[in-house]
């Protein structure tokens, strides 16, 4: 039996340059992984394939049992929008709309809008009291949660985070990890998350090391 | 629960009133494009209608003239006995200074040099006028509707021409030659133009099978004379509206590639800037087709806006123009709004969409990329 995600021997080709030379990875369900490593080691690169926003130039990539690899662009889309939550490290937010509808604009993709749905989605990460405002009127930390409670509002199976805590200060980037750890611990998701900073890797169960295009050390957290 | 469509509603006004100084600027190069292309068609259609329009009001397909002037006497002898020509009328053109005096407000009356046009007035029938027509010996004239505005005249008042009083019993505007010119009955023309017994031109309704018989008979019959059908004044002025025409279009043509190159870009620079934006609502599931529809609604919206603010500045325009080159007011033909709201949408969608399907051709990693 496959593992619920499973990447294999993945290569990832920029032009001359590589980015991954043959990676194999699997994550079981209800796995917090993180992925660190140097910068340009690809680990963004490996979370845009997991996550089905990029393509690898040979090599399998699988989730819950789809070939990802077999889907062609639009396809690829409806998966992303069933299975997959995304946090990005810089926290991208469509500048000219507020907080819930940021949330809504995922719904409405997916199947329906629901403004209560997206106004608890964000009370869950804390933001409730900024629903209204745009993302400029927000802080860092208060635009990664908008993020998140974004990533989460379709139920996904799998959240993937580029470095969620990267752009912030340790209050805020506790603050965000304490909600991941929520979300790990209580509801049981999946979570992959690309860091560079050893405290971050420390709240996840697993460590994943990166370098140079390689995994070169997979192990338990210490913690 | 707010329905699909209305969300989709509040994206959009809130992308077109978020971002005013974009769209302003997008709506604003719309508006020029189509500004240009309806007063460029208003007025050559304007133009076009009045080709021949004089002769065809009076019903008139020859038109007899004489840079001297015709003895009206020899001219109605000749043209009455002629075989084939079953009506005909004298007009006789001047200028007059004129003045209106009796006016209680200005001490020093206005004087202006204005076009006089003497005529049977009764050919003027069907005239859409304000008051009545002029008696025939009563002193009284009929004014057209730029003269009036310009000497700000009263019905009821009275006008002096040449120093001679006349009453005012009517106003016309016709989108003619009439609308700047003041009408008197013939004779009384060409008392005040000191031109007794002569006239500028004979209109003409022959029996159209014998035209050329007629034209010959006429020319036989009167030496001085020019004689032209209206077939013959038409394709004269055919010939130059022809070089307005083709003068206009050059200019549209080149003031329309201007304005699409400046709209084009500014759309480029916009999703340029909304790059990102798409990446994101890649990444977030949406499909190239959801996205699109909210880019390309966005760009219809900015079309309609532009399309509108377009027709009325291009009707402005030609009215303009038309005011300035030919001295009287050409209406633009209403059907000229749909075509321009069209083509503003058009126009927008059309630079809107090759930006964004370049954007939408990329992996939402690489846009999202830039760390
Ligand atoms: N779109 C791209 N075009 C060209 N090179 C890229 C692209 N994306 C990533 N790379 C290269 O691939 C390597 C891995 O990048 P990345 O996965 O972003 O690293 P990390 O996230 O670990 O910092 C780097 O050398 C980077 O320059
Ligand atoms: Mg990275």
């Amino acid at each position: 039996m496959t593992a619920f995600i499973e990447i294999k021997d993945v290569l990832k080709e920029y032009g001359t340059a590589t980015a991954l030379r043959g990676v194999s990875f699997a994550v079981e369900r209800g796995q917090w992984c993180a992925v660190v490593g140097a910068s340009g080691s690809g680990k963004s690169t490996m979370l845009n394939i997991i996550g089905g926003l990029d393509s690898p130039s040979s090599g399998c990539v699988s989730m819950d049992g789809v070939d990802l690899c077999a889907l062609g662009e639009d396809p690829m889309a409806r998966f992303r929008r069933e299975n997959v939550g995304y946090v990005f490290q810089q926290s991208h937010l469509v500048p000219y709309l507020t907080s819930v509808e940021n949330v809504m604009l995922a719904q409405y993709f997916h199947s329906l809008t629901d403004e209560d749905e997206a106004r608890e989605a964000l009370a869950r990460v804390g933001m409730d009291h900024r629903l209204g405002h745009r993302p400029s009127q927000l802080s860092g930390g208060e635009q990664q949660r908008v993020c998140i409670a974004r990533a989460l509002i379709n139920s996904p199976k799998v959240l993937l985070a580029d470095e969620p805590t990267g752009n912030l200060d340790r209050e805020n980037t506790t603050l965000i990890l304490g909600l991941l750890k929520r979300l790990h611990t209580e509801e049981h998701f999946t979570i992959i998350m690309v860091t560079h900073d050893a405290y971050v890797a420390g709240w996840a169960g697993r460590v994943v090391t990166m370098e140079d295009g390689l995994i070169v050390k997979d192990e338990p957290s210490d913690r | 629960m707010v329905s699909r469509r209305q969300w989709f509603m509040r994206f959009l006004l809130r992308s077109l009133t978020q971002r005013v100084g974009r769209v302003a600027v997008a709506t604003f190069s719309v508006t020029i494009a189509v500004a240009i292309v309806v007063s460029a068609l208003g007025l050559s259609r304007g133009i076009r209608d009045k080709l021949g329009h004089e002769l065809k009001a009076y019903g008139a397909n020859i038109i007899v003239t004489s840079p001297a002037g015709l003895d009206q006497r020899e001219a109605e002898e000749a043209l009455s006995t002629m075989p084939g020509v079953d009506e005909f009328t004298f007009q006789l053109y001047g200028s007059v200074m004129a003045g209106s005096a009796g006016s209680a407000v200005s001490a020093v009356s206005e004087v202006a040099a204005i076009e006089l046009i003497g005529m049977d007035i009764d050919e003027s029938k069907g005239w859409k006028l304000a008051g009545r027509l002029p008696l025939k010996g009563a002193g009284e004239a009929l004014v057209g509707s730029d003269v009036q505005a310009a000497l700000n005249l009263e019905l009821g008042g009275a006008l002096e021409l040449e120093g001679e009083k006349f009453s005012l019993v009517g106003f016309v505007e016709r989108g003619g030659p009439e609308d700047g010119a003041v009408m008197l009955w013939l004779p009384d023309a060409q008392v005040l133009l000191e031109r007794p017994g002569t006239v500028s031109a004979a209109l003409v309704r022959a029996e159209p099978g014998g035209l050329e018989e007629v034209v010959g008979g006429i020319r036989r019959a009167l030496s001085v004379a020019e004689v032209k059908t209206l077939r013959q004044v038409a394709r004269a002025e055919e010939i130059f509206l022809g070089k307005i025409e083709l003068l206009m279009g050059l200019v549209s043509i080149v003031v329309l590639l201007a304005a699409s190159i400046s709209l084009s870009s500014t759309m480029s620079a916009t999703v340029l800037e909304r790059l990102k934006e798409i990446g994101l609502m890649k990444a977030i599931g949406g499909t190239r087709r959801g996205i699109g529809v909210f880019f390309v609604s966005e760009g219809t919206a900015i079309g309609v806006m532009g399309g509108v603010a377009g027709y009325l500045l291009g009707v402005l325009a030609a009215m303009a123009v038309s005011k300035g080159a030919f001295g009287s007011i050409i209406i633009v033909p209403a059907v000229l709004l749909p075509l321009g709201v069209a083509l503003g949408v058009v126009i927008s969608v059309v630079a809107s969409l090759v930006p964004l399907l370049g954007a939408l051709r990329c992996k939402p990693s690489v846009i999202l990329r830039g760390e």
